[in-house]
């Protein structure tokens, strides 16, 4: 991520505390964190190979293998901001770390006076800057509060890797090669738009909360690099990974622990005495 | 409140700003506008050679390729053809049943119809024969009984072809002026004087040194790059009746003309390799009725060029900038395109295509979309020969 980036992002969170701790309005927030796992379903768009099959045109053997979302497991950690409109509706902001990771396989086989496979497994990890905003319904049955969510996210792409494992097979047996992770952020465009919903329930405490909540994600972009797509001679030219057309939609469950920001004048910060 | 206005002006202000940095619309760029294919075959023992492409009214390509495998009969190959849409996606492939095999570069293009020859695998002698665009399947034409071992054939701007070939027994280069209606307008041949049967054989089999044999055309001459006077030369020919006029006499065969094409007059555009060294010319003056010999030449080696590179020339006009795009493999197993002013000779620019497996140009050709496309081969795995497509689109030329 550029420095700009990073200095915006800093200047957008302190301005956000700044925003809560000069405004009247400061009794209206709670704040908080929030971390789970998420797990990762991709939405292929356009199939894309570098290879042609020659003995059967249009043929789909060329395709990537895609796991089960239920493989895709990755991570996401928050930062909780709510304003609390009514007794019943909360605005949120809860930016953080977003890790999608989804595995896929492309096996090529020869055969004739000898057969010969290889199977190449990638593992690609995309990691966000995440910026949602959304509205919260709540409930509010006594200590318990079911709630429902929704709203948009705008994500920053902040890292990408993809693991790569070849695998041989042949008549001399199989070999399986040494982990190999590559640098991806370049496959990857920056911006990530989608929108999201779920719901949850919390606990409260007298000024706090705990919870726990379950969130889909949608995707409306191709976050694949088109004008990339044949660049990197690592992974095109020696893996012959050249990526689909990708969206990504996302189901994660996570905990969160929330405080009331009405507790900091009831709870003043302690004074320092000079002695 | 001032201070809530205040704050929230400072976060739509950030917030619009992240945003401007967004990259979704950007994103844009067809299949058809830039891909690198690999034409696969799962038979692992089957080799595939590059001979030429042609780009076809459907902006699709038509490739002209040799297939050897185990099965094969002799040590020749078998003529494999493939059509392609405009973004690489193979139509149909197909291969040519015996008798007919090594199929020679060029490509013919004549009433738009296309056509290529190819070798008897008994006799040696050269046929002709035309492939259906629409089914990839194949019909032949005419036989050239008196042309043997064909290696190269090209058209001209009259519409008449030329074929290159080789006599073992007369020990002699032939070439034949075929005109559009496949008629034979007149043969020559020119003297090597000594044997070349087994540098031939191992060119056309594919199982020794690669030659660059090829033939071309300016105002006031043809021009074969082939065996002659106990060399490897580019040798100048008459236009109306194929005698000799001129020659840029190579190094017996350790030395030559790599590529060569005419720009207008006596300026060609070539490349010369010598004692495994490289040398690219943008435009320089030949007298074409004279004796030339590249021994002269020693400067500006292209040090990073393989040993004795293929090397591709072609014009292209890519982003209103008239260039001569030279296309040569590297030691770093890169294809790089060297594009040169054609205004001044300069160097506009390079563009590299590299690949971690071993791959090998064979042509480089522009597009009508206004880019270029490069035919080679490449090792998939580090061990199976397919042949490999890239085409680029002009934006790629703009970084």
């Amino acid at each position: 991520m550029s420095l700009l980036k990073q200095i915006t992002l800093i200047f957008l969170f302190s301005s956000l505390i700044s925003f809560a701790a000069n405004s009247q309005i400061m009794r209206n927030f709670t704040i908080g964190m929030k971390s789970g796992t998420n797990f990762t379903i991709v939405n292929t768009s356009v199939k894309y190979s570098i290879f042609e099959n020659s003995e059967s045109a249009n043929s789909s053997v060329f395709e990537k293998e895609y796991g089960s979302f239920i493989k895709n497991l990755g991570s996401q950690y928050a930062f909780l901001v709510y304003y609390t409109f009514n007794n019943n509706i909360e605005f949120t902001f809860q930016p953080g770390l977003f890790n999608y990771n989804y595995k896929y396989k492309n096996e090529y086989n020869w055969t004739g006076i000898q057969d010969y496979s290889v199977i190449y497994n990638f593992k690609h990890n995309i990691r966000y800057i995440d910026l949602p905003l959304g509205i919260k319904y709540n409930l509010n049955w006594k200590k318990y509060n079911p709630y429902f969510h929704s709203g948009f996210y705008y994500g920053l792409r902040e890292n990408s890797t993809k693991y790569i494992t070849k695998t041989e097979s042949s008549s001399l047996g199989e070999y399986k090669f040494e982990k190999e992770a590559l640098g991806a952020d370049k496959t990857v465009i920056t911006s990530n738009i989608g929108i999201f919903a779920g719901g949850g329930v919390e606990y409260k405490f007298e000024h706090s909360k705990i919870g726990i909540e379950i969130n889909f994600r949608y995707g409306f972009n191709t976050v694949t690099k088109k004008d990339f797509r044949y660049k990197s001679n690592t992974m095109a030219g020696k893996y012959y990974d050249v990526p689909d057309d990708v969206k990504l939609m996302n189901i994660s469950i996570g905990v969160l622990y929330a405080i009331s920001l009405k507790c900091a004048k009831k709870y003043p910060l302690p004074q320092y005495r000079n002695y | 409140m001032i201070k809530y206005i205040k704050s929230t002006i400072i976060f739509t202000v950030i917030i619009i700003f992240l945003f401007s940095g967004c990259d979704i619309f950007k994103n844009k760029i067809e299949p058809k506008e830039e891909f690198i294919k690999i034409i696969s075959n799962s038979n692992f023992s089957s080799e595939f050679y590059a001979e030429d492409i042609v780009q076809t009214s459907d902006n699709g390509f038509l490739i002209l390729a040799s297939l050897y495998n185990e099965d094969n009969a002799y040590v020749w190959q078998t003529p494999y053809i493939i059509k392609t849409d405009e973004s690489g996606t193979v139509l149909w492939e197909t291969t040519v049943a015996s008798p007919f095999v090594n199929p020679i570069g060029n490509i013919i293009v004549s009433g738009g119809n296309y056509y290529f020859f190819a070798m008897h695998e008994i006799n040696l002698t050269t046929h002709l024969l035309s492939i259906n665009e629409t089914d990839g399947s194949t019909t032949l034409i005419a036989d050239y009984t008196s042309i043997t071992y064909p290696i190269a054939a090209s058209q001209n701007t009259d519409g008449s072809f030329l074929v290159q070939g080789y006599d073992n027994l007369a020990r002699e280069t032939i070439l034949s002026k075929i005109s559009n209606n496949f008629s034979n307008i007149w043969t020559q041949t020119y003297p090597l004087n000594e044997d070349a049967e087994e540098i031939l054989i191992n060119h056309i089999s594919k199982s020794g040194k690669q030659y660059p044999f090829f033939i071309g055309e300016s105002n006031n001459s043809y021009f074969y790059n082939g065996l002659y006077n106990y060399t490897f030369s580019l040798v100048f020919v008459n236009k109306l009746s194929g005698a000799a006029q001129g020659v840029m006499n190579g190094y017996r065969y350790s030395g030559a003309v790599s590529s060569a094409i005419n720009l207008s007059g006596n300026n060609y555009a070539y490349s010369v390799f010598n004692e495994g060294v490289n040398y690219i010319f943008p435009s320089e003056e030949i007298n074409t009725n004279s004796i030339n010999s590249i021994e002269n030449i020693s400067e500006n080696p292209i040090l990073e060029l393989n040993e004795d590179a293929t090397i591709s020339v072609t014009t292209a006009t890519i982003n209103s900038k008239q260039l001569t795009v030279f296309a040569a493999n590297t030691k770093n197993n890169q294809i790089k395109l060297y594009c040169y002013n054609a205004a001044t000779n300069d160097l506009a620019f390079y563009k590299e295509i590299a690949e971690k497996n071993p791959i090998e140009v064979t042509k480089v050709i522009s597009t009508s979309e206004g880019g270029l496309a490069v035919l080679g081969r490449t090792y998939v795995s580090g061990q199976f020969s397919r042949i490999y497509i890239v085409k680029l689109s002009a934006k790629s030329f703009e970084k």
